[in-house]
């Protein structure tokens, strides 16, 4: 297994408050990885460190060189923005030199059955729809990790069951993938290895 | 009324004043968007505080407004950005540094004994002071920022929808963001001269506000903000040379008036659909 990326010892506090401390973790090619945990014990955050887009307080994370991450949000607070679904998907083309981008496009958008939404606004799209947009974009960014913060949040039950199928899915796909959820329907359908976070463990 | 038209643009002033207004309805509007989308409008406040504080420094020091205000402006922004580094919102940043300048210059008034009122006279503003220094500055700025958002049209629309996503997939966040309040530093800068600290909102924010009620993407909201800006920067420059009355009042109550419209056939819009 070639590592990807290897959390060393990660501890992460805002003032007042640690999150998580000495976490220790390795993610290699094609893993599947669930982080569970109750809100509160620094799901998203670990992502955001992964991310880089947080320093942690103690401890490290190595990544491979050139290592691309497609990060999936939980939520979407921008929803005033005029963008289409389609134009959203090819976001994950950006800096890419390829030929034929929208076929890259079209088939990420029937892998994640949203191909009918490519024209239609994104913020007009029901929680599922954009969850569903948004995952398109992701394959579409040829990452070595897809990381997924509370996808199902949202989500009724049917949209809920779409997305343990379309991430069911990704089984073969090439990445590694992170997921974060505390959705138990999603934790027994997928049978990942599991990360549990939280102050009792 | 047509030959007082044609007598007025004999004038220099008048013509510069013209072209001021052309170019800077067509490109401040650009910068509007950037402001918009990115959630700076405190920041400007901050900026119309710079102002003053440059002209206090311009009387005091006897130099040319336009380039002090500019300079002034870009060093606020560069603390801000400093301080954002530092986990402070933009928002607070912005404020902060707007009450420093405004305790600065109250301070520096007092020592160098400049009249309130000749400081304050710069927030009127008024197309007819353009000089052709003024003109070049305004040109290059227009240029600068069209040229910006048509070349980078796709990491601004990436940061605009949301800034992790664009980081993850690959858009230099940092730069971009420094880019975009250096750009809008200047152009407020600039604005300041041409309709006064009080009325920059007419030709670079509510076009952008109005034109946003009714579009369905980014490039049409950049396009219809431009032509917004446009319409009204002329339209309002003719309408006060004709009446004799002040091009930024006159200008404001336009694009107030623009503003209403959008948003009257958006509130349309959106009945007709519930309609349905």
């Amino acid at each position: 297994m070639d590592c990807l990326l290897e959390v060393k010892n990660l501890s992460f506090s805002y003032p007042g408050k640690t999150l998580f401390s000495d976490l220790s973790f390795t993610v290699g090619n094609r893993d599947r990885l669930l982080v569970t945990g109750p809100n509160g014990s620094g799901k998203t955050t670990l992502l955001k460190l992964i991310l880089g887009n947080l320093k942690p307080t103690e401890g490290a994370i190595e990544r491979t060189e050139n290592l691309r991450i497609a990060y999936c949000k939980q939520d979407f607070p921008n929803l005033d923005f005029p963008i289409s679904a389609g134009e959203v998907v090819r976001m994950g083309l950006y800096g890419q030199k390829i030929d034929r981008s929208d076929d890259i496009a079209r088939r990420a958008m029937e892998k994640t059955n949203c191909l009918h939404l490519e024209k239609r606004l994104f913020p007009s799209l029901s929680g599922g729809e954009r969850q569903r947009v948004s995952l398109a974009r992701c394959l579409c960014q040829n990452a070595h990790i897809l990381l997924l913060d509370e996808p199902s949040s949202f989500l009724d039950s049917e949209s809920e069951q779409t997305l343990i199928e379309i991430m069911g899915s990704l089984e073969d796909s090439d990445f590694a993938i992170i997921a974060v959820t505390h959705d138990s329907a999603i934790t027994q359908a997928l049978k990942w290895k599991q990360l549990r976070m939280g102050s009792n463990d | 009324m047509i030959e007082r038209l044609l007598f007025l643009f004999t004038l220099k002033p008048i013509i510069y004043g013209f072209i001021g207004m052309v170019i800077s309805g067509l490109s401040f509007p650009l910068a509007g968007v950037i402001i918009v989308r990115n959630g700076l409008i405190p920041m400007r406040y901050m900026l119309m505080h710079g102002v003053i504080l440059g002209g206090i420094f311009s009387i005091a020091l006897n130099l040319p407004l336009v380039p002090v205000v500019m300079l002034l402006n870009l060093i606020l922004v560069a603390a801000m950005v400093l301080l954002n580094r530092n986990h402070t919102s933009l928002s607070a940043a912005s404020t902060a540094m707007m009450v420093f300048t405004m305790g600065l210059a109250s301070l520096l008034g007092q020592v160098f004994d400049v009249p309130a009122k000749d400081t304050l006279e710069i927030l009127w503003g008024s197309p007819f002071a353009l000089v052709k220094g003024d003109l070049f500055i305004l040109a290059a700025l227009a240029v600068a920022v069209t040229s910006y958002v048509v070349i980078c049209f796709k990491p601004i629309s990436m940061l605009f929808f949301d800034h992790d996503i664009a980081r993850s997939s690959g858009v230099n966040v940092g730069f971009h963001n420094t880019l975009m309040l250096l750009m809008t530093a200047l152009i407020i800068s600039v604005a300041m001269k041409l309709l006064g600290a009080l009325l920059i909102d007419a030709l670079v924010v509510l076009p952008v506000l109005g034109a946003s009620k009714n579009v369905k993407s980014l490039k049409s909201m950049f396009v219809r903000s431009s032509v917004t800006g446009l319409i009204l920067s002329v339209l309002g420059y003719m309408t006060a040379l004709v009446t004799n009355l002040p091009v930024s009042g006159v200008l404001a109550i336009l694009a107030a008036g623009a503003y209403l419209i959008n948003l009257a056939i958006a509130k349309a819009k959106a009945g007709k659909r519930s309609e349905k």
